[in-house]
């Protein structure tokens, strides 16, 4: 499978990385338990910063689109195909726009959800 | 006296490998890399360039046949040194390697200068698939490689203990484990190195990295078995077969690494006529 990264793109090269192992991983190209390549070798071949790259494999595994087995290398998740379907980014838009669709119903203004959402970006968990 | 008609018999399959068919088969493959990778370039420049490293080999074809014909008188004497032999051939091979080296890195230099006038690639597409040692090159190959180095080691540590003159010990195999170890640094660039030719094909890189590492592994093997052969030859009084060994040697990695060219030439030209589905 090819993958191509467009560097006059506006979408961040992470993200079109993302976003075209996740559109392989959903056409079937891309088969769980397939093996990846490595950071370096992505980077290389792509001329990118590794940290460009490490930084979507991150993301993708954080989503458990992909699995790293320690020295063995990146690997397709078992379930790598159900959980590209779950959106995260859209998700959290949605849930913050029903909160602030409440919030505004209440009468805060949004000057004050705002500066509330800073400040509970900021708290420490 | 077999020694020494073997001997010229392997000499003039040198020549003739060596200087006069790989600068044929070199200057076909530049062409089609050339064309390939550097469509822009000035084709007047290289095919001037060529011909000047296509006359400079039958200059040392001529200069090889001059040296045949005295190793012939010499050697037809019964008592022949085989000490000026073995030095003579030594800075022939020397001779003949020469252009080849001087041209390759003269090509290197006209792709780098080409590579810093073109604008850098905007569309970067590679084949999502992970490279590793043994997509390129067998396991058993490795495993010979590897066994090799310890079997010549042994080797060389058990003459070590009866040395006899002339044997170069530790000395011999210092030498083969840096060659090993540059070797092993250089499968490892070669796997994992930037792409920095934006003309270069998926599909020739990855012909290219697979050439280049099993040049590296074969070689590998190539030096512990002729070094193992001229230690035993030594060894048994037979110093007089080192300048055949040496030139057969020699006219099989030439031959290796023509069918390599052979190799890189036919997917340059397959670049060339279209993008391949690997690609």
């Amino acid at each position: 499978m090819d993958i191509t990264i467009d560097i006059d793109n506006s979408v961040p090269q992470f993200e079109q990385l993302i976003e075209q192992i996740k559109a392989a991983v959903k056409a079937g190209v891309l088969k769980a338990g397939d093996a990846l390549p490595s950071i370096r070798q992505l980077a290389n071949d792509l001329e990118l910063n590794s940290k460009t790259v490490a930084k979507a494999y991150k993301l993708l595994e954080r989503d458990s689109v992909i699995e790293t087995k320690g020295y063995r290398g990146t690997y397709v998740h078992p379930r790598a195909k159900a959980n590209c379907k779950i959106n995260l980014q859209e998700w959290t838009l949605r849930k913050l726009g029903e909160t602030v669709a409440e919030l505004r119903e209440a009468g805060v203004t949004d000057s004050e959800i705002r500066n509330a959402f800073v400040g509970a970006i900021n708290r420490q968990p | 006296m077999i020694e020494a008609y073997a001997f010229l018999a392997a000499f003039s399959m040198q020549i003739l490998v060596v200087s006069m068919l790989h600068p044929v088969w070199f200057t076909k493959f530049a062409r089609a890399k050339g064309e390939a990778q550097l469509p822009g370039w000035d084709r007047n420049f290289r095919e001037r360039f060529l011909n000047l490293y296509r006359a400079v080999n039958i200059g040392i074809t001529v200069f090889g046949l001059v040296l045949l014909g005295w190793l012939f008188n010499h050697m037809r004497s019964p008592d022949w040194d085989v000490g000026p032999v073995t030095l003579l051939l030594r800075g022939y091979i020397v001779v003949q390697v020469l252009p080849f080296v001087i041209v390759s890195l003269i090509g290197a230099w006209v792709k780098k200068n080409a590579l810093k006038r073109s604008p850098p690639e905007v569309k970067r597409t590679v084949r999502l698939q992970r490279r590793g040692l043994f997509d390129f090159v067998s396991p058993l190959t490795v495993f010979l490689a590897v066994v090799g180095y310890f079997l010549f080691a042994a080797f060389v540590i058990y003459i070590q203990q009866h040395p006899f003159p002339g044997f170069s010990g530790y000395r011999l195999l210092r030498a083969v484990t840096l060659i090993y170890a540059v070797n092993a640094f250089g499968v490892y660039w070669v796997l994992y190195r930037r792409k920095r030719w934006p003309l270069e094909t998926s599909a020739y890189r990855m012909h290219a990295v697979g050439v280049q590492i099993k040049i590296v592994f074969y070689t590998s093997i190539a030096v512990i078995v002729f070094l193992s052969l001229n230690v035993t030859l030594l060894l048994l009084d037979m110093q007089r077969w080192v300048p055949f060994a040496l030139s057969v040697y020699f006219v099989l990695i030439m031959l290796f690494t023509s069918v390599m060219l052979f190799a890189l030439r036919r997917q340059a030209e397959a670049d060339r006529l279209g993008p391949s589905p690997a690609s």
